[in-house]
């Protein structure tokens, strides 16, 4: 990875019920780019400083720019 | 992965964030009605456990909200408040103004007087001109659209769903972390609406920040504000602004455009949102803000947020410190009365007592009543007060002329003056006065003579007293409305929108004070 660009933040939706009953964490989105120039859209679901070290934040990849 | 390294350092790294000091000038209360989520004191108690050097409040075109805010600063001590006021213009970007000395606060508030008065009620319109004209001795800062810089990239193709060709209905996706929420909506109206608000305002701002510039003259201070919005675009757009503000002449000035005290607020905020916006929270989109990043920061989390900007973090507290008005400075200035010639108020209040006195007692004033007009008289002239008590007797003596009823009542019965005067009608020969109730050395704050008035003729003397005193100088008392519970649950539950079972369970849910005041 060569470049990184965020984050941006979204907070779970509060109202949905699965939500409030504890199903969801924010999510900080990120766009980074590889040597190639390729790009991808990814996500770590939850923050460090809300997190202890058996539940620490999760990386996926969402998507790629095309 | 560079920045996520780096940033993970910067946090690590000792005393220089340590030592940062933070002022924050852009605080949003609840007095900006249906925005702000947080009371003025739970600001302040805040600001003051962060750590924070000071902190002002700057509501929509008001200063309503800051004399709870000083009072709550005196309180908790060790913190400066700053007042202040954020102008929402016709024509130009909103400022946020700041009056540093005595002066500039009469100015920026006759200056909201002059908007509040143009516009019908709860509205205000003021135009960059008329700042320019009040702008001596306050300091400005501009604040930038929100949303300023297009981006030139497409949106992502999602890996975890099948792109429909037709829009907007897709199979929801399932992610690891969270097997409710789809990534898909939470991110919908982002794309969508990406044209029309990420670039209409880029080409715009510069030259408008250019205008104010050269509306309020070089010499006043003005400076541009940045804060993180975490929309994904921080690092790019706080270059650009930092650019911008060297190529303008505004220096960048830190804020983190506070609209509650805590994260945990955003649900209200969320909801006040939705009573402002007449929506549903589940039709409210980006009506909302995205996350929970709109609350007090500490000084660490600052210089954390802006490595590499040290000089806009500074730039609060030289604000900070050039505000040296505090509300402390003010006091009640009575009206002059006129008096006949060769009378002080005192003297003509006296005269007028004691003709009073011979009206109430026509076979004479009793020896503890003398006694008690020459005590009250004694303080009245110490504490200043004479123009006052002139003042009402001189709106009662009008009523009374023209036969409409009127009564003095609450703690200006404990006069004796009052009843020689014919404010009050309580006798002081049947009840022992307490007038230190009503006014007292100790008590540092000015009496206050509360009359009634015949209600189908209460307009007569309002307009005597416009005609007495002038328009510009006479106005009827505001009050700020607050939610109470009743109304407040029948307000949440339309924003939650047309679930029969949120709704039962808020009207059975015990609301405390903590949930509905804030509206």
């Amino acid at each position: 990875m060569v470049k990184a660009e965020g984050p941006e933040r979204i907070a779970p939706e509060w109202w949905r019920e699965l939500v409030r009953s504890g199903g969801s964490r924010p999510r900080d989105y990120y766009r980074i780019e590889d040597e190639d120039g390729r790009r991808y859209w990814v996500f770590r679901a939850g923050l460090y400083q809300e997190s202890d070290a058996k539940d620490l934040p999760a990386w996926y990849l969402h998507g790629v720019f095309g | 992965m560079g920045a996520l390294k780096q940033r993970t350092r910067e946090r690590g790294s000792g005393s220089a964030i340590e030592m940062t000091r933070y002022a924050e000038l852009d605080v949003t209360t609840n007095f900006s009605f249906l925005r702000g989520g947080s009371h003025a004191e739970e600001l302040v108690a805040t600001a003051k456990a962060l750590g924070l050097a000071a902190i002002a409040v700057t509501d929509r075109n008001t200063l309503a909200g800051v004399v709870r805010a000083h009072l709550a600063a005196r309180e908790v001590g060790g913190i400066k408040f700053i007042v202040g006021a954020r102008l929402d213009l016709d024509d130009a970007p909103s400022l946020l103004a700041y009056p540093t000395d005595r002066a500039a606060y009469g100015r920026l508030c006759r200056l909201l007087t002059l908007g509040q008065r143009r516009a019908e009620k709860g509205k205000c319109t003021l135009h960059l001109d008329d700042v320019a004209a009040h702008a001596d001795g306050l300091i400005f800062i501009v604040l930038p659209p929100m949303r300023w810089i297009g981006y030139a990239v497409r949106p992502p193709i999602l890996l975890m769903e099948r792109l429909s060709t037709g829009g907007h209905h897709r199979k929801v996706p399932r992610t690891p972390a969270s097997p409710s929420a789809t990534p898909y909506l939470l991110t919908r109206g982002r794309y969508a609406c990406k044209r029309r608000c990420h670039r209409l305002p880029t080409r715009n701002f510069e030259p408008q920040l250019r205008r104010i510039k050269q509306a309020l003259g070089h010499d006043t201070r003005l400076y541009l504000a940045a804060s993180h919005s975490y929309r994904g675009d921080d690092r790019a757009r706080i270059e650009a602004l930092a650019q911008l503000a060297a190529r303008a002449g505004t220096p960048l000035v830190a804020t983190n455009a506070v609209l509650y005290h805590a994260a945990h607020r955003r649900p209200l905020q969320d909801v006040l949102t939705c009573i402002r916006e007449k929506c549903t929270i589940h039709d409210a989109g980006l009506k909302l803000e995205a996350n929970a990043e709109r609350h007090l920061k500490p000084p660490q989390e600052m210089a954390r947020l802006f490595a590499g900007y040290e000089d806009a973090l500074a730039r609060t507290i030289e604000i900070a410190d050039a505000c040296t008005f505090s509300l402390d400075e003010l006091r009640y200035e009575y009206p002059d009365e006129p008096v006949p010639e060769g009378k002080t108020p005192q003297s003509h209040l006296e005269d007028l007592t004691w003709e009073g006195a011979a009206w109430r007692f026509p076979g004479g004033i009793p020896e503890k009543v003398r006694d008690t007009l020459q005590k009250e008289l004694a303080l009245i002239e110490e504490l200043d007060y004479a123009r006052y008590f002139l003042t009402v007797h001189d709106i009662v003596h009008y009523a009374r002329h023209l036969d409409i009823l009127c009564q003095g009542r609450g703690s200006a019965a404990n006069s004796a003056v009052c009843y020689c005067l014919a404010i009050t009608n309580v006798d002081p020969t049947e009840i022992d006065l307490l007038f230190e109730r009503f006014v007292s050395p100790e008590r540092k704050e000015p009496p206050d003579i509360d009359v009634d008035f015949e209600h189908e003729r209460r307009e007569e003397v309002i307009q005597y007293i416009y005609g007495r005193y002038g328009r510009d100088r006479a106005g009827i008392a505001a009050t700020v409305i607050s939610y109470r519970g009743r109304s407040a649950v029948r307000e949440v539950g339309k924003a939650l929108g047309p679930f029969r079972g949120h709704r039962r369970r808020a009207r059975h849910h015990h609301l405390g004070p903590e949930q509905l005041r804030p509206a």
